[in-house]
């Protein structure tokens, strides 16, 4: 009885209110439709804002890659096998006495003999003490030379030097190998300063680079000391 | 009194709820019309946004294909900037003897005629050791002179002098002395101002 009074009950509610419930329920519909476009709004705006990151990282590098190969001329190649050639990735003896028989024959000073300073070695560089031979101003050509002109980045720690008493010459040098390792960070945008320094190089360097040639895979197997 | 019924007249229920449900109509009403311009605010934004995502979108796959076909150059651009990198530091262990040589060598020409280098000592931090001879009295005086000069000082960050060796005969002076012995030396220690110049 009480259920059929209230389902009359509702009947006549309805009847006589459906307008204002229309209303809420269009209201709540409506509510319901914002809730459910903002959500689709916010899902795009950040699409959109990682995209607008992603772009404009990838425009970056783009034009930082267009520059790099504006300002290389598509010499970077070259660059790399001289800088290869520098440092290598792996410590090759056989480069080091080609790199001192090189200083010796192009600036006079000739080097008689040469040993690995055990005291100054790590994993990067090797310390060698060599002696030679020759006037001050041989020695001079030397000291203006030694740097690049054998092909390999070579660096001395000290260096004396006596023009009045000059005899035979002990000097230390440093040879270096390092593995190039892969950093995911910025491409970086290469200077005229990073070029010019390498074109410098290039000119001192005494050893022919082949364009779009394959480096020769070496015959000889590589010791570990040839001394 | 004649008494009519009107039959059509329907008399409404729920007495206590007729005011709200005329509020409710007329101001969910407006509500409505607001919220839902709202809803039509939104959805236009949201095509909007949704169009930019397509065009970035699109220009994304063109950056990539650009990059994909340069993808050589950026590995080698790496390769070069890692090298370069490793060939500054490992430069930095160079005395780069020579140019500090040449400056010391012109300032002592410049300096005195018997002003000559006996010996030079250039570490990779440009700290120096050098020892300079004289043929004369005179000679180390005039030198003396202009070390103190700034144009000698500018070439160092700290320069001192370590010894003097004189030599010089007992009883006699050192003005009639430095005409007899040719052996005047001063030993200089310091460090060269950093020479900022192109590879050598």
């Amino acid at each position: 009885m009480i259920r059929f009074v209230n389902l009359r009950k509702v009947r006549y509610f309805v009847r006589d209110y459906w307008p204002t419930i229309l209303t809420l329920v269009s209201l709540g519909v409506v509510v319901l439709l914002i809730m459910g476009s903002y959500k689709t709004y916010k899902e795009s705006k950040n699409d959109f804002d990682v995209l607008i990151e992603e772009v404009k990282l990838l425009k970056n590098r783009s034009d930082t890659l267009q520059y790099n190969k504006t300002l290389t001329e598509d010499q970077i190649v070259v660059y790399n096998k001289i800088l290869t050639s520098l440092i290598p990735e792996t410590e090759d003896y056989f480069s080091i006495i080609y790199a001192l028989e090189t200083i010796s024959q192009n600036t006079g000073f000739s080097i008689v003999s040469y040993t690995i300073n055990l005291s100054n070695v790590s994993r990067e560089k090797l310390s060698i003490n060599i002696e030679g031979r020759g006037n001050p101003e041989d020695f001079k050509r030397f000291l203006g030379a030694y740097k690049y002109i054998g092909g390999r980045l070579i660096t001395s720690e000290r260096i004396e030097f006596s023009g009045v008493n000059f005899t035979n010459t002990r000097v230390s040098l440093n040879f270096y190998s390092k593995k190039f390792t892969f950093n995911e960070s910025v491409l970086p945008q290469l200077t005229k300063g990073d070029v010019s320094k390498l074109e410098e190089i290039k000119k001192k360097i005494k050893i022919s680079f082949k364009e779009n040639s394959e480096p020769k895979k070496e015959e000889y197997e590589v010791k570990d000391n040839p001394f | 009194m004649k008494r009519r019924l009107n039959l059509f007249n329907r008399k409404k229920r729920f007495d206590f709820f007729s005011d709200y449900a005329n509020k409710i109509k007329k101001y969910g009403t407006g509500a409505g019309v607001i919220l839902f311009l709202v809803f039509v605010f939104i959805i236009i934004q949201t095509i909007s946004v949704r169009g930019q995502v397509l065009n970035l979108t699109k220009k994304k796959q063109l950056y990539l294909s650009l990059l994909m076909n340069d993808k050589d150059i950026e590995a080698n651009t790496r390769y070069f900037k890692g090298k370069q990198t490793q060939l500054l530091t490992y430069e930095k262990d160079d005395a780069r003897f020579l140019p500090y040589y040449s400056v010391l060598v012109s300032a002592l020409s410049s300096s005195s005629q018997s002003a000559t280098l006996d010996s030079i000592e250039i570490d990779k931090n440009r700290e120096s050791t050098f020892i300079v001879k004289f043929k004369d009295y005179d000679g180390m005086v005039q030198f003396l002179r202009y070390v103190e000069s700034p144009e000698f000082l500018n070439n160092f960050d700290a320069l001192s002098m370590a010894s003097l060796n004189l030599s010089r005969a007992s009883g006699s002076s050192a003005r009639v002395q430095s005409t007899v012995n040719k052996n005047y030396q001063l030993q200089f220690k310091g460090r060269f101002k950093e020479i900022h110049d192109q590879i050598r």
